[in-house]
């Protein structure tokens, strides 16, 4: 009976032709619903707009300079107030606001995880597309690169590039970027070897595109939610990388605040300044663990097994 | 096995030689290098610091640089008929600039575990690094196994309690710990327990005594108490999540049906089949673990002033000394390769579907 009804469905022409869906707008239509997500994307949202505005709200609102320094004022409390203004983080060993140079160091960690992120995967996108792609020789000497760079522990090899480099935040961007683009790469090389089998890249071949064409319009593509995942991941790796290189007194140096370099110094003032330790650790922390959330959450969200 | 094992090792020679290349060419384009390093502040007229150059033999091409810290320059001048003047040179020259003839090479190359004297404690780096390996092994080891052993168990426990309150907490609780800096956790240690409630101390391997040495482990665990746990942490929120992963994976399969249509009671079923295989993926974490406890050495030693390796590392760049950077770099890259052939091994001999041929 039921078998009959159904082929009675199929002859019916539906008064409406649905809409097919892609997979790309169901995923997003999930993230959307996926509150946890969200709110990770709201805070990461708030926090870059404090680090963009970072400059104005010191001028502005809290009128007080993050390099000032105040030698009769320093290990204020919370809520301190001193000629200067009201210090809602208190100040460190010489007198600096800390609220103040909390917000210009967001500015250089995230952006340091950001553009490092982005630089990381540019490179190791294409490196991964054209090895997954061509295979042969150039595959042998990348995956030697790659097993090479993978067998030194990332951080001593920024403590290595950073000691003979001595880099400014900027240059640091690319100092973490050559070095981490090797997960991606390893990632997006497997993936394009499995896609390149696929008959729609045959048949794209068998109409005459060339490599470059099926590389970039036709493989790429289909590497979009792996790409939103690694970026998500790699925002918050990289500044976790900036923030531990900093804290050593390799990464960027003051009196440019990142967070991580502004708890270089805690471990000496435990006992006169514990209230430093928590403001730019609890920072990072948010962000990776906002990071990490987004990533998840778009592997979620975009992974085709899943249904609604 | 044998044969993969040795298949394995000679396809990590091009990998060492990498590594090696890679540290080697980050140091040679140092500003200053080693001679400005070494002869800083001394009172060396001119003539020696160029007579020193030529010993060092920095005025040499890179590449000769690179062959002699590699296999050593003994076989590159030397003296052939034993009268203690060197008479023979291929590579570099037998005479410095005045015409004098160079004593003969005395390094054997770091594959000859000659890795140079150290600037700033003016001794073999090798016998520097054996001297700080001990304290990176002992951290290193504890928290790998009280790390695994708790994050195996919680795996488990998630996986058995699925999707109710103790799978749920310990899954937000993974990925919470996944993302805190290690040295904001080692901080807040030693502020809570260390500063505060006094439970543990500051940091150090030991009390500080006037011989430089430390007692057995046992009689100084407080010492490694608050370094092993921030190591620990990580790998107990990574390895949970994969072993709950695994678990479940495991429990999904036909043979666990099997167990269960048996008649075997569930824990039995739980550990006795399910555990043991699902435990068989977790052996290839052992070389990533590696790579990640070193790196995370710096930071720990360096917070708990923990005389280890990595905190060798911090004090060897601080005082420019490269060729403790340059051995301990090839040292971190030739654990990885060992941990990570470690664990293909492991996994072959546990998992009796893994064939290597």
């Amino acid at each position: 009976m039921s078998s009959q009804t159904s082929v009675v469905n199929l002859t019916q022409t539906p008064n409406k032709p649905a809409r097919s869906e892609s997979l790309f707008t169901k995923g997003l239509r999930r993230l959307w619903r996926d509150r946890l997500t969200m709110m990770a994307l709201f805070v990461i949202l708030v926090f870059s707009l404090l680090a963009i505005f970072a400059d104005v709200i010191t001028t502005h609102i809290l009128r007080i300079d993050p390099n000032e320094t105040n030698a009769i004022y320093n290990f204020e409390p919370y809520g301190a107030v001193s000629d200067l203004g009201v210090h809602y983080l208190g100040t460190d060993d010489i007198g600096r606001d800390q609220l103040a140079r909390l917000l210009h160091a967001g500015r250089v960690s995230l952006s340091i995880g950001f553009f490092g992120a982005v630089a990381s995967l540019t490179i190791g996108l294409s490196i991964g597309i054209i090895t997954g792609y061509f295979g042969g020789v150039v595959d042998d000497i990348f995956n030697w690169l790659i097993t090479t760079l993978d067998s030194i522990p990332a951080l001593y090899l920024l403590i290595l590039i950073s000691a003979v480099l001595s880099p400014t935040a900027e240059a640091l961007i690319f100092v973490i970027a050559l070095i981490s683009w090797t997960g991606i790469a390893r990632i997006i090389r497997g993936q394009t070897l499995a896609i390149r089998g696929l008959d729609y890249v045959l048949s794209a071949r068998a109409l005459g595109a060339s490599s470059f064409r099926i590389m970039f319009a036709h493989i790429a593509p289909n590497l979009i939610s792996i790409t939103a995942i690694v970026l998500a991941r790699g925002i918050g790796n990289l500044m976790l990388a900036e923030a531990g290189l900093s804290f050593l007194g390799l990464g960027v140096l003051p009196p440019q605040a990142t967070w991580g370099n502004m708890l270089t110094k805690a471990q000496q003032f435990l006992t006169q300044g514990p209230h430093l330790i928590p403001p730019p650790g609890l920072a990072i922390w948010i962000s990776v663990l906002c990071l990490y959330i987004i990533g998840d959450g778009i592997r979620d969200a975009f992974d085709p097994t899943q249904t609604n | 096995m044998f044969k993969y094992v040795v298949r394995r090792l000679i396809q990590a020679i091009p990998i060492f030689f990498g590594i090696t290349l890679l540290s080697y060419f980050l140091m040679a384009i140092t500003p200053g290098g080693p001679v400005a390093a070494l002869t800083f502040g001394s009172r060396m007229s001119m003539e020696d610091i160029e007579r020193f150059r030529v010993e060092l033999g920095v005025n040499d091409p890179l590449s000769v640089q690179y062959i002699r810290w590699l296999l050593g320059d003994d076989w590159m001048r030397w003296d052939s008929d034993g009268d203690g003047i060197s008479d023979r040179a291929v590579l570099i020259s037998l005479t410095g600039p005045n015409g004098e003839v160079l004593p003969p090479g005395n390094r054997y190359g770091i594959i000859r575990g000659d890795f140079g004297r150290s600037f700033s404690k003016r001794r073999p780096v090798l016998d520097v690094l054996i001297e700080r390996l001990p304290g990176t092994i002992e951290l290193g080891v504890a928290s790998l196994i009280i790390g695994g052993t708790f994050g195996i168990i919680v795996g488990v426990l998630a996986a058995v309690n699925h999707r109710k309150w103790f799978d749920h907490i310990t899954r937000v609780l993974a990925v919470v710990f996944d993302a805190v800096p290690g040295f904001f956790f080692a901080l807040i240690l030693l502020l809570v327990f260390a500063k505060t409630l006094g439970w543990f101390p500051l940091g150090d391997r030991c009390q500080t005594l006037i011989t430089d040495s430390c007692p057995p482990i046992y009689e100084r665990l407080e010492y490694m108490v608050l370094p092993v746990f921030s190591l620990a942490i990580g790998i107990v929120s990574g390895w949970s999540r994969y072993m709950r992963a695994s678990m479940l994976d495991v429990v999904s399969q036909d043979y666990i049906r099997t167990a269960h249509a048996k008649g075997l009671n569930a824990r039995q079923v739980w550990f006795r089949h399910g555990m043991r295989n699902a435990l068989i993926p977790i052996a290839t974490f052992l070389g990533p673990a590696i790579t990640g406890l070193l790196g995370g050495a710096v930071i720990t030693e360096t917070i708990f002033n923990y005389p280890g390796v990595g905190r060798t590392v911090i004090e060897a760049v601080g005082a420019r000394d490269y060729p403790i950077v340059m051995a301990v770099t090839v040292y971190a890259g030739v654990a990885t390769i060992l941990g990570y052939l470690l664990s293909d091994i492991l996994y072959g001999l546990i998992d009796p579907r893994i064939r290597y041929n």
